[in-house]
């Protein structure tokens, strides 16, 4: 998995600023401290991807596409800490 | 001298968004979550909301008032939809016809004039202003004239590196009277 180009890096993090927005959650972060985050967290999933992949059951790691496997960690991530 | 001020938002129009550079800021409707008072109606206001990623902008199409003496600045107040640290910078132009003079089809803002470095309230919903001294060699008395303001979102550094959006709440144009 390739960590994300610049381009992408903006697109998360003006995304986030925006459902921060919306959501009005009031936050201390600067642009800059936010944007590191971004940056950290890309290079988090980089490092762990092959982890995730194979802690899978050989069913689902086999079955799924790689969109599908990271789609299913984003639901269970935002059940987990109550994002959705 | 005296000082005339002629409010401009709320009101003021969306630039076409074409091009780049040329975003238009997100016009919204805030309605209080604070408890009514008796035999009152809810507090609501309308609110520009200015990105914190791409610079967008508001445009205002006036006639500048009579008692017009000199100077000619954007006075505006807004809030912070989520930061509380942090610094933001606006940006304003103005662009004023000479009667029978100016090609009034062909208008074009100069560079941008830009606000102070303001620090944004450290508490969610507070207030505050700035303001941005407007660049322009043909305003006077009655003439037609039309501004824009910005926030300078791309500024870079800690110029404007406060999270989220700016909400900005009223904006007026200041000047000296005659």
């Amino acid at each position: 998995m390739a960590i994300l180009t610049l381009a992408q890096i903006f697109d998360v993090w003006a995304r986030l600023m925006r459902n921060i927005s919306d959501l009005r959650l009031e936050t201390s972060l600067t642009k800059t401290d936010l944007r590191a985050a971004v940056e950290a967290a890309d290079v988090w999933v980089d490092a762990n991807a092959a982890s995730y992949n194979s802690a899978l059951p050989i069913a689902a790691r086999t079955a799924l596409t790689a969109k599908q496997k990271a789609e299913l960690l984003m639901m269970v991530v935002a059940k987990r800490f109550e994002v959705i | 001298m005296p000082v005339g001020y002629l409010q401009l938002f709320p009101g003021g129009l969306a630039p076409d968004s074409s091009g780049s550079g040329n975003n238009a800021a997100a016009l919204s409707y805030e309605v209080s979550g604070a408890a009514q008072g008796t035999n009152s109606p809810k507090a609501a206001q309308m609110k520009l909301l200015f990105d914190a990623a791409t610079d967008e902008h508001w445009l205002f199409q006036f006639q500048i008032p009579g008692d017009y003496g000199s100077g000619g600045t954007l006075r505006g107040r807004f809030k912070m939809a989520s930061a509380t640290s942090g610094n933001i910078q606006m940006k304003g132009g103005q662009v004023t016809s000479v009667d029978s003079s100016t090609d009034d089809d062909a208008l074009a803002f100069g560079t941008a004039d830009l606000s102070s470095v303001v620090v944004v309230p450290g508490t969610q919903g507070q207030v505050k202003e700035f303001t941005i001294a407007l660049t322009d060699a043909n305003r006077a008395a009655n003439r037609k004239s039309l501004i824009f303001v910005g926030r300078n979102a791309d500024a870079g550094g800690t110029d404007d590196d406060a999270t989220g959006d700016l909400e900005l709440l009223a904006l007026a144009f200041e000047y000296t009277t005659t």
